[in-house]
């Protein structure tokens, strides 16, 4: 069975140790070839996959961590999941159409979708799960990211109706968030228990989680796809440290590593055997002005130091070849409408020295950085920013903390400057608005106007693509030249299995890991062990 | 009878060698520490994003790290860091020990029962466990890691310098001092403590060994010494991650470690022998 | 031994465990900032936070806090965790019995090595053997677990080695011969550096004993050297040793914190790593609290086969 190329920037490479593409600036290139699949796809086998850090809780609703999700998108589905190339396509819904003015969706559900325990999905349930999410005493961590959900409504058992309380073109992407998963009617009657049981549709039933160590799941033989999945077990384990990742991998202990380290990729890409796939991602860290006092009040000063850095370079150091430079603004090469004209802002030290003296800075200025201990890129960023900055004349004090004060006292709480990190989200929206709009979001960098409010409102109102092109492109470049955040590169989406697992689903969004068309070849470890 | 069968005592230069041993290991520990304090070949902070994760070259006698930063210089200013934090701690521990080491000694009754149930209940969670209570109290940091290691070790310190000043405390020169009408504080530190101090720096310098061990340890969990800043535990943290680019920016600060540590060791062994020849001679 | 002696034992436990009890609330309500905001990061909400706040409890007055939580524990309920979400008694119960998995096994290897070393120096004072061994014994007790424990991994589980896996845990009941895998370098590190204290606890206890007073009369009665040693230094000895081993719980726990770590080793030390960087005060509260409670049980039990085994200690 032959398969499509994606145009996806999907790169992966064989193993065989030696050959990397490298281009002019040291980064991994990206590979025409996709490598197709060993063969037919075979039913049976155990894969272990290794995640990095936390996994706490197995609830689809409150679990904020990466892990997290790799694990419910396996025990739940949604009602509609993103395509590789950032597109959306059904899933639990059949399908879906939007009213003229984009404030009403109806949402046709597929017939026939069982829970694991046999009962029945239905509106019912999708309602259910729509209104807990919504409900301010859930306090659900992600519930402002689906949007602007007024009411759910059940029509009939296979028809749901979602009125918006403003036009959101963007309801389909949202519903395929990772926090979006549906959940039976009993379930979020139970919604305590569901912290470490699990009764999804999903490709795989929950066998065995042990919090911050491991995930069994075994085959859902009633799964609405039929024919899949084809694995007969998946056990995630955690393992974090990256060292110990490694080993494991190259020991076979584990088949896959779902997220790996930016400094260890070149490492597991010259491991013999093994694929290093690598994704342009959209997962960024953003160092955080604040608009609305000084120093960065004004934009000159924000300019200056935007023109300290020598983005190439960072990105380089910074991601060890795994990234792409940015230019201050989140949208990434993996959202649909990337401003692909932008060019890279180049680093110009005197126009930077310059600027400062206009504002009257010309003796450089200290200024504090408060830098959470985790993820650790963020401290690279930081020391990266620094050593910038300090070309100008600016001194960042840098105050590292751990990530649960520096989550208390620090973070978006105005005072302090800070290192933030965001991953991809499913729609630009999302995070624009996550960022930069004080309406629908948290307006970070406290510099909102009403012009960036009204683009913002545009962007997720339109539902003609065209023109959504246009707003998000005259967005990005606005935030590119007047934006509150320094953000010098993007991380690509990383993993590394083993050349007997095919299909894994490298995604932009890293956590996106619906292993339902994985399956291994005959010489998989994971085949003797069932 | 020769001094080696009467007190299963050692010859005398096999001891020495102890102390001289330490003493050397630990003066040159102070040297490197004292000198980064004031100078080091390269800033220890400084980023050089073209030469990073290099091997030991002229230029930079340790290599680099992932930053390009020089190893070498962070080793110096570490050292600093590092053995002040020993030394603070130690003084904390000091501070807080000896006072209520000698109120329980000297006053004896309820207020020393108390006290010894308090430190026995201190003593029954394993010190970097205490530390690591305080940190959470405090938050991590190298302040923080000072006090949590200072508090840490006081109820050892307690024991041990209670044990000592009960028995100097029925020693006839007390009573004496009684009988004149001596305020109780003035008995304590001018009459007791002047004659109690060889065991107290014996177990100071042994301390200031766990101490550089715990605080090491506390940066290598995240919870002391924050980076950039450089320091010996979070110097082997990140090294670690980084190790099959370069081991050397683990090597370096992993053997610099554990000989300081093994210099305060003998350093504290050596003074303890030496403490107990002078005491087993004047005996004998 | 006495019933009193036992009696008298097991309270001064209980009293230390409340103690400590009192010490480890104080120490994780010391620093103001919010449980609420660690926990949600920052994806946090405003109305998520407050939501939060309310649910944990946050707003009511410290001793009725620690009220709570110790008549809680006398029930067997620890609380729950505040980023896991579930009962704490329920998320330790695993890695306490993991913990207790490696502590006997190190505690039996290093006694099999470092007692006999350690009498074997004190018997040959001021010899070479003597000074290797103490050697051996400042360097093992030096040398930080956080450079021996990667030391050990870099050499047996990584390239070209590969023999042993470098972290995780397989249980019994799944593989044997896993479980055996996965246990071998922990413990190995634990070992070394337990094997270190004891050697030198050992050598100065049978030192101590070699010169004391039954012993020496032992010998001016012109007993063979073999008899003084079997018959009367050793029981002796037995009763340090003892003591020590005790004591040694102590540096085991403390050095099982870092270990655990290392290797990813789902035990208690682990669990108490992880609860203290994400400021989880129900679980850190859980966790030291039963380290305390072995740490004081061991002491216990030394005591009683210490009050056992000399008469005059056991009157109580």
């Amino acid at each position: 069975m032959a398969r499509k190329p994606d145009r996806s920037p999907i790169l992966t490479r064989r193993g065989f140790g030696g050959l990397v593409a490298v281009g002019a600036a040291g980064f991994l290139l990206p590979q025409a070839i996709i490598r197709p699949a060993r063969g037919e796809a075979r039913a049976g086998g155990e894969l272990t996959v290794t995640l990095y850090q936390d996994l706490r809780t197995l609830n689809p609703i409150m679990g904020i961590f990466g892990n997290e999700w790799r694990t419910t998108i396996n025990l739940y589905d949604n009602l509609t999941q993103l395509t590789p190339h950032g597109g959306v396509e059904p899933a639990l819904a059949e399908s879906y159409e939007a009213s003229n003015d984009a404030s009403v969706w109806t949402f046709k559900l597929r017939r026939g979708t069982k829970f694991q325990d046999g009962a029945s999905f239905g509106s019912a349930d999708v309602v259910a799960t729509v209104e807990k999410i919504l409900d301010p005493k859930t306090a659900a961590p992600y519930k402002a990211e689906l949007g602007p959900i007024a009411a759910v409504k059940a029509i009939d058992d296979l028809t749901v109706r979602f009125e918006l309380s403003s036009p959101y073109a963007d309801l389909p992407k949202a519903l395929a968030s990772p926090t979006a998963r549906m959940i039976s009617q009993q379930g979020i009657t139970d919604f305590d228990k569901l912290g470490t049981t699990a009764n999804g549709t999903g490709p795989f039933v929950l066998k065995e989680f042990v919090p911050n160590d491991r995930v069994v799941m075994e085959r859902n033989p009633n799964y609405f796809r039929s024919g899949r999945p084809y694995l007969d077990r998946v056990v995630m384990r955690v393992l974090p440290d990256t060292n110990t990742q490694v080993a494991a991998l190259r020991n076979r202990e584990v088949d896959v590593i779902a997220d790996v380290e930016a400094d260890t990729f070149k490492e597991i890409s010259e491991i013999k055997g093994v694929n290093s796939m690598q994704i342009l991602g959209g997962t960024f860290n953003n160092i955080v002005l604040y608009a609305n006092k000084p120093p960065f009040d004004d934009p000159k000063v924000r300019m200056a130091l935007r023109l300290a850095m020598d983005r190439v370079q960072m990105t380089a150091a910074i991601t060890a070849g795994t990234g792409a430079p940015a230019n201050d603004q989140p949208i990434a090469a993996c959202y649909e409408f990337e401003d692909k004209d932008m060019p890279l802002r180049k680093q110009d030290l005197a126009q930077a020295r310059r600027l400062l003296k206009k504002a009257g800075h010309g003796d450089g200025f200290e200024h504090k950085l408060v830098v959470s201990n985790s993820p650790a890129s963020r401290q690279k960023t930081a020391v990266v920013v620094q050593a910038m900055a300090q070309q100008i004349g600016i001194q960042l004090n840098i105050e590292l903390m751990d990530n649960a004060r520096y989550g208390s006292t620090i973070w978006n709480k105005g005072i302090d400057s800070y290192v933030g990190n965001y991953t991809t989200r499913p729609t630009e929206d999302a995070i624009i608005s996550k960022l930069y709009s004080a309406k629908f979001g948290i307006d970070e960098g406290r510099w909102a106007t009403p012009e960036v409010e009204k683009i913002i409102a545009e962007g997720r109102a339109t539902t003609d693509q065209a023109k959504r092109r246009q707003v998000y492109v005259r967005l990005q470049r606005i935030a590119a030249d007047q934006g509150p955040f320094i953000i010098p590169n993007f991380f690509n989406s990383l993993a590394g299995a083993w050349g007997y697992v095919n299909r894994w689903p490298a995604r932009a969004m890293v956590a996106d890991i619906k292993l339902d068309q994985t399956w291994l070849s005959s010489d998989a470890p994971g085949r003797k062990k069932t | 009878m020769s001094a080696a069968t009467a007190s299963g005592a050692a010859p005398r230069l096999f001891q020495d060698s102890y102390l001289v041993a330490g003493a050397s290991l630990t003066a040159i520990a102070i040297l490197i520490a004292g000198t980064g304090a004031l100078w080091t070949p390269y800033a220890p902070n400084a980023v050089d994003l073209l030469h990073r994760s290099q091997g030991p070259s002229v230029a930079h006698l340790f290599g680099t790290d992932q930053f390009g930063r020089d190893v070498l210089s962070r080793i110096m200013a570490g050292g600093w860091r590092s053995l002040t934090l020993g030394a603070a701690a130690m003084c904390l521990a000091l501070a807080i020990g000896i006072p209520v080491a000698l109120a329980g000694a000297y006053w004896r009754g309820l207020l020393d029962d108390i006290m010894m149930r308090v430190i026995d209940a201190l003593l029954s969670i394993p010190s970097l466990v205490f530390a690591l209570l305080i940190i959470v109290g405090l938050g991590s940091g190298h302040g923080q890691a000072i006090v949590a290691l200072g508090l840490a070790a006081a109820p050892r310190f307690v024991r041990v310098v209670r044990g000592t000043a009960l028995d100097a405390a029925s020693q006839d020169y007390v009573t004496a001092a009684k009988a004149r009408g001596e305020a109780a504080l003035y008995i304590q530190y001018r009459e007791i403590l002047p004659n109690i101090w060889p065991p107290i720096i014996v177990e100071a310098s042994i301390f200031v060994g766990f101490a550089l061990m715990g605080g090491a340890a506390l940066s290598y969990l995240g919870l002391g010494t924050q980076p950039p800043a450089a320091d010996w535990g979070v110097m082997v943290r990140d090294a670690q991650r980084y190790v099959f680019q370069s081991w050397w920016p683990l090597i370096a600060p992993s053997v610099t470690i554990s000989l300081a540590i093994i210099g305060f060791n003998l350093l504290g062994e050596g003074l303890r022998d030496r403490l107990h020849r002078i005491d087993g001679d004047a005996a004998s | 031994m006495s019933l009193a002696f036992l009696l008298r034992r097991l309270i001064y436990g209980v009293i230390s465990l409340f103690i400590l009890s009192l010490i480890i609330f104080c120490c994780t309500h010391l620093l103001p900032g919010d449980a609420a905001t660690a926990i949600l990061g920052e994806q946090a909400t405003p109305e998520a936070l407050a939501a939060l706040r309310e649910k944990l409890g946050l707003g009511q007055p410290l001793p009725a806090q620690y009220a709570a939580w110790i008549v809680g524990v006398g029930r067997g309920d620890f609380g729950i965790s505040t980023t896991l979400n579930q009962p704490v008694g329920a998320i330790i119960r695993l890695p306490f019995a993991h913990s207790m998995a490696l502590a006997p096994v190190t505690l039996l290897a290093a006694a099999a090595i470092a007692i006999p070393l350690g009498v074997l120096a004190a018997l040959r004072r001021g010899r070479r053997i003597d000074a290797a061994i103490l050697a051996g014994s400042y360097l093992g007790v030096s040398i930080p677990d956080f450079v021996v424990a990667p030391l050990l991994i870099m050499v047996f589980a990584g390239p070209p080695l590969q023999l042993l896996p470098s972290s995780g845990f397989v249980p019994f009941a799944d593989s044997p011969s896993g479980w055996i895998s996965h246990v071998v370098l922990p413990v190995t590190a634990l070992t070394t550096i337990l094997m270190a204290h004891l050697m030198r606890q050992t050598r100065s206890g049978m030192i101590e004993v070699l010169g004391s007073d039954y012993v020496r009369t032992a010998r001016l009665k012109g007993l063979p050297e073999r008899i003084v040693l079997r018959r009367h230094a050793l029981r002796n000895a037995l009763t340090t040793t003892i003591t020590i081993l005790a004591l040694d719980v102590g540096y085991l726990l403390g050095s099982i914190v870092i270990v655990e770590e290392i290797f990813a080793y789902p035990g208690l030390g682990r669990l108490v790593i992880y609860a203290v960087a994400n400021r989880d005060l129900p679980l850190i509260q859980g966790t030291t609290l039963v380290i305390g409670a072995v740490y004081v049980a061991a002491n216990l039990i030394a005591d009683v086969i210490h009050g056992a085994l000399n008469p005059r200690v056991g009157q109580g």
